[in-house]
């Protein structure tokens, strides 16, 4: 079991007639960068909200770091960062409180690790403003920081990396990888599927079962659509 | 030890969900709405007892209605309104925000991928929202004892218009300046009771609608409905089965005696109704995508 962070086998969802997500089996290998590719609709965020327990497949199996997903859901979850499509933040509270609100249901940390999060992504200027003023790349780099505090060994985000704005500091998957290793070890399935310019992207994936095993729904991809 | 371990979870997020509630500028809204009413019928109440009405001071009725004004009938003759119109429709939209609101703006997938129970976040989202709905009571009662002893003295006898609490066949009746006192305190605690259930169901109804507006407006219609039909006559047949027939016990503490059986009897009902509404609420949330 050694080395596979994720493990998906045979996963499955519909949404009434509509199979969404048709029996797709991959694994993600300990310490590397992944992106998840395909066109609008492909099904890549069924995949992602699988993986989170945010909606139920109608069969296969789930294991992330050798635990199955659907008995050791609370045990996994503890260990794992994820942004799901936009991050959606408490716009009222604070980034520094939402971090820390948010965090703490993940199984707490000290506030040391927020503030170093916060600085990170370039946050720690603002971070007792209101979330409700920040810009959208401002949120996308909270969603990142977010991912951080407890000690993660696993990210998984849809989107949040979606092309991120020429701001003071620029975001690649090296960096995310480099600057969130250390001694935690991560995997981080990337899905920006409107990415360009993704040729960093594109190195970072190591083995490549992705769109092979994705049956792809929508021949007449949407040009948004990921390529790889 | 797990059952700790939940309860605790369960603490931490209502006291995460109440400090997001009390955050919001929307809180103060329904407080808003609150003062607007007490500060309306202070005027209505003032006018009648200064006599600026002409005519009313004539009638014999009228004159003996007024010798009652005091701080302790103001401080129930708001609750009225209140505990009808007002806090059910606060809390709907209360409720709709917490649950369904944060479903549409992504914050509940957010708090979702975290290693929580949905049936602690559902349950602690309804402790929120009661918690504000005690919050909205108190200030009830505190701004209209206060307001309504400054203008028109502490304490009093007070005339129960039977009717309006009970219902037809209830007589009417004066009150002692300490009974009555008494009872204005019980009725809001039991007022409470009933908020609660209410909340319930609109935090059903969220998890049911998921979408705000619907959330918000499905219960209420269905609430308001229910009030309507048991007021009006010839409804008599359909009255037992309205969802509000056990809801409004705390009016049984206006009685000349307090019906003691007839507010343990619809208590035990409106827990069990309560009970449901949760439960569906759980269970519906559990397997829904989010
Ligand atoms: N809530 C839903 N109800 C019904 N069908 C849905 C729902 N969510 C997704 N689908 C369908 O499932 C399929 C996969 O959707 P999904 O969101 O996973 O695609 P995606 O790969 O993430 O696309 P995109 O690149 O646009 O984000 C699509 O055909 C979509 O129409
Ligand atoms: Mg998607």
């Amino acid at each position: 079991m050694s080395g596979k962070i994720i493990e998906v086998r045979n996963l499955s969802r519909s949404y009434g007639r509509n199979k969404a997500v048709d029996n797709v089996s991959f694994s993600v290998e300990e310490g590397s960068v992944h992106g998840f590719l395909g066109p609008n609709g492909a099904g890549k965020t069924t995949v992602i909200k699988m993986l989170l327990g945010l909606i139920m497949p109608d069969c296969g199996e789930v294991e992330i770091f050798g635990l199955d997903f659907f008995s050791r859901r609370n045990e996994i979850l503890k260990r794992v960062g994820a942004v799901v499509e936009a991050p959606a933040f408490f716009e009222y509270l604070t980034a520094f409180e939402n971090l820390k609100f948010l965090s703490k249901f993940s199984g707490g940390c000290a506030e040391e690790r927020i503030l170093e999060a916060l600085s990170i992504v370039g946050l720690s200027d603002v971070k007792d403003k209101c979330v409700g003023t920040f810009s959208y790349g401002m949120k996308q780099r909270l969603g990142i920081a977010q991912t951080l505090p407890p000690r993660q060994q696993a990210c998984i985000s849809g989107r949040a990396h979606e092309r991120p704005g020429p701001a003071r500091h620029r975001w690649s998957p090296q960096a995310h990888k480099k600057t969130f290793s250390g001694e935690r070890r991560h995997s981080l399935p990337l899905e920006p599927s409107a990415w360009r310019g993704g040729a960093g992207l594109r190195q970072g994936v190591n083995n490549r079962p992705w769109k092979d095993h994705l049956r792809i729904r929508c021949p007449g991809a949407a040009p948004g659509g990921g390529k790889d | 030890m797990n059952l700790l371990e939940k309860m605790r979870e369960t603490f931490a997020l209502t006291d995460f969900e109440a400090r997001k509630i009390f955050r919001q500028k929307k809180c103060l809204a329904g407080l808003a709405v609150n003062l607007l009413l007490t500060l309306l019928v202070l005027v209505g109440f003032y006018l009648r007892k200064t006599g600026a009405i002409k005519g009313h001071r004539q009638e014999f009725e009228g004159r003996l209605i007024t010798e009652f004004i005091n701080g302790t009938s103001f401080c129930i003759t708001v609750l009225l309104p209140a505990i009808y119109m007002i806090m059910p429709m606060v809390l709907a939209m209360m409720a709709a925000s917490v649950l369904a609101g944060e479903q549409g703006n992504g914050t509940l997938r957010m708090m979702s991928v975290r290693p929580i129970s949905r049936w602690n976040v559902v349950i602690s989202k309804l402790l929120a929202v009661t918690l504000y709905s005690l919050f909205l009571l108190s200030c009830l009662f505190a701004t209209s004892m206060a307001l309504g002893s400054l203008f028109f003295g502490y304490g009093g006898d007070i005339i129960v218009f039977g009717p309006a609490f009970i219902g037809k066949g209830a007589g009417i009746f004066i009150m002692d300046s300490d009974t009555a006192m008494e009872r204005a305190v019980l009725a809001y605690f039991f007022c409470a009771y009933s908020l609660l259930s209410l909340s319930a169901m609109f935090i059903m109804s969220s998890v049911i609608f998921r979408n705000a507006t619907t959330a918000a407006i499905v219960p209420l219609g269905i609430y308001y409905t229910s009030y309507i039909l048991d007021a009006l006559p010839l409804m008599e047949s359909i009255q037992r089965f309205l969802p509000t027939r056990y809801l409004m016990l705390w009016k049984y503490t206006m009685a000349q005696e307090i019906m003691w059986d007839r507010m343990l009897s619809d208590g035990i009902f409106l827990a069990i109704y309560t009970l449901l509404y949760v439960i569906i609420a759980g269970f519906v949330f559990n397997g829904s995508d989010l």
